[in-house]
């Protein structure tokens, strides 16, 4: 299974280092997005300032699921993934794989992304080591359950909508805890720990769960 | 099928008479209480409402699983109906919640940890009703919404952690604690009679939901028959 | 899995959606050593076997052997010594030619993927395109490169869906002949098509499927190209069949 991850993984990093989708429209988005709180609303109050962590994740959660849709639109194109799920791989193999490159992908969107958020916010980062584990765990739990409904969704007419409307939902503990976590890395509180042990309760229990659940999702 | 009648007209009479009891108990017997007044007897049909909108959803889950183990269409059939009834009250605790909210504490909507799960809730189960949508093939669409339904629930105690957790550390100015603050024995009884009725009321539905979905999947198997037959006999 | 089993062995294959049925009770056996082709009317049926012979179908009624293997239980090996060729190209668009085919050697654990994704390049005729994106190559050589895909990790069973579409004559002269070589080195060959010329070149037995139900199942050798051009035709135009 790993080996088959590996294979996956290293396909799916050519496909991005040569198109730039997935880093690039998640990027652009996320951006915008921060740009259109700064007008509507006024963030330079130290209140605001409390909250940037919520507007960095809010804007990254939407951001992600474009690039997390791009995933399996680059396997639906020219049926490149029916070929993939017809080979004598672990189809467990195949989601980790997936799931590896879309977390890289989020991850890189979120450190590129971070200089600009810091700018447009004005916070200073306190704790960076929890900052770079808030990033880590996070990419992995929007990655983890942002692969399987990529999947799922791939296989319908309405997949633009279909992913932010499942995964959004079901990320709520992990954008939550994700938020609270980049808070205390930016100084706001004091402590996390119940935080950082949800994230990663959620990281283990969801990849654990697409993990034995994929094969269904590739059957055709 | 005379049996099976006989043990349906139970269930619905039993139905009536407890929806009967439990109203009349909501208006004549429970106390008025003190603070929040007459209106805190929305309580009585929102708690009711809110339970039985997550036991749908755990019929969701079990139907769900079932269905990958088994492949049979009548778990998904099951799991449909759980999730159409279940969004219904899920729905309807998230209306009768701000119709209670409002006149005792002058906001529509306070984000306790209760309600805010009942939200994510109901988000959860239009993802899985609208996946269902969407997806064209019969046995693709009972497979994916299996994952889904599954999936789904796995989250909920996560989603009840993360916010509650949450609310202790920002806490509101409302607390909304008032109804599991020292019940009147009278308002506990009615309170347990609502549950009851409220529950059969749930499978009420849901019974008819999945007999419903069950003459759909024979008016279609008909009708596949009649378009294979004018098939066949254009071809000669 | 046998290597004395014949490559495919239905025994009244069944496939109904709903209560139409694409394939009625079809009996089929190809061997090593044979290249198949299919005709028949769309919606007769072809991609559909191909589809249950490539495990793209895994609910059907009736029996499906690959190389004694049941479809039914089949695990990885069987997928292995099976290579498909479907109406899509089954490419990364945004992958180089030759990233293609390392990824699928890779996938299928070539031994020696390096040098197996270069000479399957060279095969078809593709080393000048090693480094081109699918994106930009011609119908044609993505058709190519299709088949170099399907080809890359050996199978001993290949089925295509219309591999001739798309391809110009040297192209399909190429392709016959690449056929040919498989079939002489023991691989077998289920293809549906609608080109009877090419067809003939490179099969070694022709089948008709008529919605559904096999009426035709020969020996290249028996049939006169012309009458059966004919009697196709007249299949294909007014459902009949006269064979």
């Amino acid at each position: 299974m790993l080996k088959t991850a590996g294979v996956v993984l290293w396909k799916d990093l050519r496909i991005e280092l040569r198109t730039k989708d997935a880093v690039s429209a998640a990027l652009v988005f996320s951006i915008l997005v921060l740009v259109i709180f700064n007008f509507a609303l006024d963030v330079n109050t130290p209140e605001m300032r409390r909250l940037a962590a919520g507007f960095f994740w809010v804007a990254f959660a939407f951001a992600g699921t474009l690039s997390l849709n791009r995933s399996f639109a680059l396997e639906k194109e020219s049926g490149a993934g029916r070929a993939l799920a017809l080979a004598p791989v672990d189809p467990a193999g195949i989601y980790a794989g997936k799931c590896l490159a879309n977390g890289l992908f989020l991850f890189a969107t979120q450190v590129i992304a971070l200089p600009l958020f810091v700018v447009f916010f004005d916070v200073t980062i306190v704790r960076a080591w929890a900052l770079v584990v808030s990033f880590v765990l996070g990419s992995i739990a929007f990655a983890a359950t942002g692969t399987l409904f990529s999947a799922i969704a791939a296989n319908t007419r309405m997949r633009e909508l279909l992913l932010p409307l499942l995964f959004l939902p079901v990320s709520v503990p992990a954008l939550i805890a994700a938020v609270e976590t980049t808070s205390f890395a930016l100084g706001n509180s004091e402590s996390a720990s119940f935080w950082f042990t949800l994230l990663l309760v959620y990281d283990v229990v969801f990849v654990t769960a697409s993990l034995l659940v994929f094969e269904y999702v590739l059957e055709e | 099928m005379g049996r099976r009648r006989m043990g349906s007209a139970i269930l619905d009479v039993t139905l009536l008479i407890s929806m009967a009891t439990a109203m009349a108990l909501i208006f004549f017997y429970a106390p008025i209480e003190s603070k929040m007044g007459i209106v805190q007897k929305i309580f009585y049909v929102h708690v009711p409402l809110a339970w039985n909108a997550f036991l749908g959803f755990a019929i969701v889950f079990v139907a769900s699983f079932r269905y990958l183990a088994t492949r049979d269409p009548k778990w998904d059939a099951r799991a449909l109906s759980a999730a159409e009834v279940g969004v219904l009250f899920t729905t309807l605790v998230l209306i009768t919640g701000p119709i209670w909210a409002k006149p005792v504490w002058g906001i529509w909507w306070t984000w306790d940890a209760r309600l805010t799960l009942t939200l994510v809730l109901w988000l959860i189960y239009m993802g899985y009703l609208m996946l269902r949508r969407y997806v064209e093939s019969t046995e693709r669409r009972a497979v994916l919404a299996a994952i889904v339904g599954i999936t789904g629930f796995i989250d909920v105690p996560l989603v009840y952690f993360a916010i509650r957790w949450w609310r202790t550390q920002h806490p509101q100015p409302v607390i909304a604690g008032g109804e599991g603050a020292g019940l009147d024995p009278r308002m506990a009884t009615t309170l347990w009679v609502c549950v009851v009725a409220f529950t059969l009321l749930f499978f009420a539905l849901y019974r008819r939901r999945v007999a419903l979905e069950k003459l759909r999947a024979e008016a279609d198997a008909l009708r596949d028959d009649a378009e294979a037959a004018r098939a066949e006999g254009a071809n000669i | 899995m046998s290597s004395s089993a014949p490559a495919l062995a239905c025994e009244r294959l069944t496939k109904r959606y709903g209560r139409v049925a694409a394939l009625r009770s079809v009996d089929v056996t190809v061997g090593a050593g044979e290249c198949v082709a299919v005709f028949g009317r769309n919606g007769a049926g072809k991609t559909t076997l191909l589809q249950v012979a490539g495990s793209l179908i895994r609910s059907f009624e009736g029996e499906v052997r690959v190389f004694g293997v049941n479809r039914r239980d089949a695990g990885t090996e069987t997928r292995r010594a099976v290579g498909i060729v479907l109406h899509e190209t089954c490419l990364y668009d945004d992958l180089s030619a030759l990233d293609n085919l390392r990824f699928f050697a890779r996938l299928y654990r070539v031994a020696d993927h390096e040098a197996r994704a270069r000479e399957s390049l060279a095969r078809f005729d593709l080393a000048d395109r090693a480094s081109t994106v699918v994106r930009a190559l011609s119908r044609g050589m993505k058709q190519r490169l299709a088949i170099a895909r399907a080809l890359v990790h050996r199978p001993r069973l290949l089925l295509m869906d219309e591999p001739f579409t798309g391809l110009d004559e040297p192209a399909s002269q190429s392709l016959v002949a690449t056929l040919r070589a498989f079939v002489g080195e023991g691989g077998a060959i289920v293809m549906s098509t609608h080109d009877v010329e090419r067809a003939f070149e490179a099969a070694t037995r022709a089948i008709i499927l008529d919605r559904g139900s096999v009426t035709l199942d020969r020996s290249v050798v028996d049939i006169d190209v012309k009458a059966f051009r004919h009697a196709y035709w007249h299949v294909l135009f007014t459902g009949a069949s006269s064979c």
